[in-house]
């Protein structure tokens, strides 16, 4: 074991949020049309919103240490 | 004359370059016919592709004779494969989705050299709106959180072997 270090499991715990949302709410074309395309699905925001953590939270991983 | 008859009849795209048949040619490629998959079927085929380059993967490494991790370096090899067939698939129906929004069509008449502007008449553009919401939007946004899943898969594996390697 290297290192257990706190943003290791933030990383691992978002990404597990990251999939476990994209596997609820991937539609397919049929689904979509149905909807009301107006409004935005309040899942999908929280969605993008862990993304861009995430990713933010990579590239600052990466800056401060080596992989 | 019936309104959708003369658009076909006046319409100086040939048939290769029209947007619908574009569309038409690209949900029946094999390259592309996962993304009209079924919710289920369609994790379950991803999942069964990462598989297959995993395999395809530990076969060049054993050829290779590459001395990495093999786990790592089979993961990383059949994730970019997916990444770079989702981000193919991205970029060709967002180009097929401009053109479908847009309502002056570029094509070529004879060749590269020959290119031409055709405007679409109102109906044309109703209809190729309507389809562009309502078939073409759902699979970019498909694709695009694909690309995100197997980008935070990645960055799963890589938090995991930080912790256990």
């Amino acid at each position: 074991m290297n290192s257990l270090n706190p943003v290791s499991i933030i990383l691992i715990l978002n990404s597990m949020g990251i999939i476990s949302l994209v596997l609820t709410q991937n539609e397919t074309t049929k689904d979509y049309t149905t909807q009301n395309s107006s409004r935005i699905n309040p899942i999908e925001n929280l969605l993008w919103i862990i993304i861009i953590f995430e990713i933010l939270m990579f590239l600052i991983t990466g800056k401060i240490t080596d992989f | 004359m019936n309104l959708n008859i003369k658009i076909f009849l006046l319409c100086p795209v040939p048939d290769d370059q029209k947007p619908i048949n574009e569309y038409i040619q690209l949900k029946e490629n094999n390259f592309s016919k996962l993304i009209f998959s079924s919710n289920k079927s369609y994790f379950s085929k991803l999942i069964l592709d990462f598989f297959f380059f995993f395999v395809l993967s530990t076969l060049i490494s054993f050829l290779l004779k590459l001395n990495y991790n093999l786990i790592l370096f089979n993961t990383f090899f059949s994730i970019n494969i997916l990444i770079s067939i989702f981000l193919i698939n991205f970029l060709r129906w967002s180009q097929l989705l401009n053109k479908f929004r847009n309502s002056r069509l570029f094509y070529e008449e004879g060749s590269w050299y020959d290119g031409q502007i055709w405007e679409k008449p109102l109906e044309l553009i109703k209809n190729d709106k309507l389809l562009s919401i309502q078939k073409i939007e759902p699979l970019i946004n498909r694709i695009t959180k694909t690309i995100f899943l197997i980008f935070s898969f990645t960055i799963f594996i890589i938090s995991l072997s930080r912790i256990f390697f």
